[in-house]
């Protein structure tokens, strides 16, 4: 890992590999962009890259999405004397807030999983915690009205269950 | 090549929440709720049936537990609304600040012990022998059937009888709670009498008399030392400490034996006392020279701490360094000075409730009743939480969102 982040900076950009969705979509990156996926870069680190990497459950406008935060956030994990490539955190937060605020609830749903299929520790916590804030606080009944799930309990489990957890319904 | 990650597991799992949950994979919604408070994940599941089965799930409430690993203390509370009285304990996450439970009890004006389990035990509520064992997971409580044991009934009517001291621990082999109490008449010429109770959630629970400490250790009991906020008994791993009553040497004629700083420890599986345990080293002040001064004022700048599962002599002698000095080895009775702590506004004020990993220690003060912890690096300080009361708190080690309570 620690040849491969060198050689990026060295040549700017490093060996690149390529990426491939579930839909055959092929996405060109730098190892370094790539790494940020531990799944990745535990796969370069295996050498099992040349052939380009399959991503059979990520469909190519979910991978857009990923690809284009990993290009964003590449500054991060870059070494620290790289200053030109990394974004300003500023920049940064702005690009994050925009990305989750304006994604649906299914899309983010999928951003999610691929998150945390490719193992994206930062991009994962920053869309559950979307998600999380809109669980915050609300009642079931709200829950199941926000993502529109049908109520499959009888009247008698759903009352013993929430005798089971009953502290953390009075306010 | 194998898709990676996906284990039989996480793919069936994800079946279902295709056809059940419209939209949020049950993946993903395993990774929200590792984000959301307890309280949270419990309202969760009253959603519906998968969503249950996720926060249900002995791998999520695992993983959720570790990911808030907090630490937690119990502390009571009591709200007087205007004649309608409410009390309880509340857990407290001290990462946060924010109560993350609150657990109401008919157990008015008790006080927490000052404990590292997963329950809690109330002490000194509105009859002051008894001790309630509470379960912050399924808020029950356990209280024994008769207040005191067949063989001590007749201290009852012996007029004044209060329990000077209280230990609370767990057998690590058995998974057993013991609580340990110790009466008296309040006369520091008398021994105590021991009684021992086991809790478990099936049957009664009963006081049995054992063979009391042969020697005067520690009262504990309010009316002493209402404003001391030293600890004189301490359990870890299935061993009660108590520290020996130097101040009352002259009760006994092995008294003389009696060292500032000697502890007799009880071991709750055999339900015996040990040998004395000898303590670091005698009480200083300065370099290295013994202080004359009065016995009392020698046992005020002891005390005994559980820090993270050691056994913590804390030596506080105004003007000198806080010295915390930990037990390396019972058998040998070595201690070792870990902490030197060169900051006199914690002596005879602040008490060491728990050793943070990154080189924090968070005191209990008392008079403010503040939780601060302190920054051995840097010497600084930081407020936590201000308590109800400094010597109602005690750490808590359970998981709330686990579906069992402690006792099985």
């Amino acid at each position: 890992m620690a040849a491969a982040a060198a050689e990026a900076t060295i040549d700017g950009g490093g060996k690149m590999i390529i990426l491939i969705s579930a839909d055959g979509k092929r996405f060109e990156v730098t190892e370094a962009v790539a790494s940020q996926s531990q799944l990745i870069s535990n796969m370069i680190e295996d050498d099992c890259t040349e052939n380009g990497v399959r991503l059979p459950n990520v469909d190519g406008d979910i991978l857009t999405m990923v690809v284009d935060y990993c290009n964003m956030h590449a500054g991060d994990a870059a070494a620290d004397g790289d200053t030109t490539k990394a974004s300003s955190t500023e920049e940064l937060k702005k690009f994050d807030a925009e990305l989750v605020q304006a994604l649906e609830n299914p899309v983010l749903f999928k951003l999610i999983l691929a998150a945390n299929f490719l193992n994206i520790k930062s991009l994962l916590d920053m869309t559950c915690q979307r998600v999380a804030d809109m669980m915050s606080g609300k009642t079931p009944e709200q829950m199941r009205e926000t993502f529109s799930i049908e109520n499959d309990f009888t009247p008698e489990e759903e009352a013993a269950i929430r005798q089971e957890n009953a502290w953390a319904f009075d306010d | 090549m194998a898709p990676p990650g996906t284990s039989r597991r996480r793919g069936r799992r994800g079946r279902r929440a295709a056809g059940r949950c419209a939209g949020l994979p049950l993946d993903a919604l395993f990774e929200i709720m590792l984000r959301l408070p307890a309280r949270d994940v419990c309202r969760l599941r009253a959603v519906c049936r998968s969503w249950r089965a996720v926060a249900s799930d002995r791998a999520f409430v695992d993983a959720h537990a570790s990911r808030h690993p907090g630490p937690y203390v119990a502390a009571s509370f009591s709200d007087d609304d205007g004649g309608d009285e409410s009390c309880g304990v509340d857990i407290v996450d001290l990462s946060s600040g924010d109560i993350v439970k609150t657990i109401y009890t008919d157990v008015s004006g008790s006080r927490v012990q000052r404990t590292r389990l997963d329950l809690v035990c109330l002490v000194e509520g509105p009859s002051p022998l008894d001790a309630t064992v509470l379960d912050p997971v399924t808020g029950a409580t356990y209280s024994p059937a008769k207040r005191i044991s067949a063989d001590n009934e007749d201290l009852l009517s012996s007029g004044r009888l209060i329990m000077e001291s209280c230990a609370f621990g767990k057998v690590p082999s058995t998974g057993e709670y013991k609580v340990l109490r110790l009466l008296g008449s309040g006369n520091p010429c008398e021994l105590y009498e021991c009684e021992i109770m086991t809790v478990n959630s099936a049957g009664a629970l009963q006081w049995r008399a054992i063979q009391g400490p042969q020697l005067p250790v520690c009262s504990s009991n309010n009316m002493s030392v209402w404003s001391s906020n030293n600890m004189r008994s301490v359990v870890i791993n299935g061993v009660a400490y108590f520290l020996l009553d130097y101040s009352r040497l002259y009760c006994s004629n092995d008294g003389l034996l009696i060292r500032p700083g000697n502890i007799v420890p009880f071991n709750l599986e055999t339900e015996e006392w040990m040998g004395i345990l000898n303590g670091p080293k005698p009480v200083a002040r300065g370099r290295d020279m013994i202080v004359i001064s009065s016995t009392l004022e020698i046992m005020e700048q002891l005390s005994l701490a559980d820090l993270n599962g050691s056994l913590v002599m804390v030596h506080a002698v105004y003007g000198s360094p806080m010295d915390l000095w930990f037990l390396s080895d019972l058998e040998q009775g070595l201690w070792v000075k870990k902490y030197s702590i060169d900051f006199e506004y914690y002596n005879n004020n602040a008490y060491p409730l728990l050793l943070l990993d990154d080189e924090k220690i968070v005191f209990l003060l008392r008079g403010t009743n503040v939780l601060q912890s302190y920054d051995l690096k840097d010497d600084t300080y930081t407020d936590i939480l201000v308590l109800p009361d400094f010597r109602s708190v005690g750490i808590y080690t359970g998981n709330l969102l686990s579906l069992e309570g402690g006792l099985n």
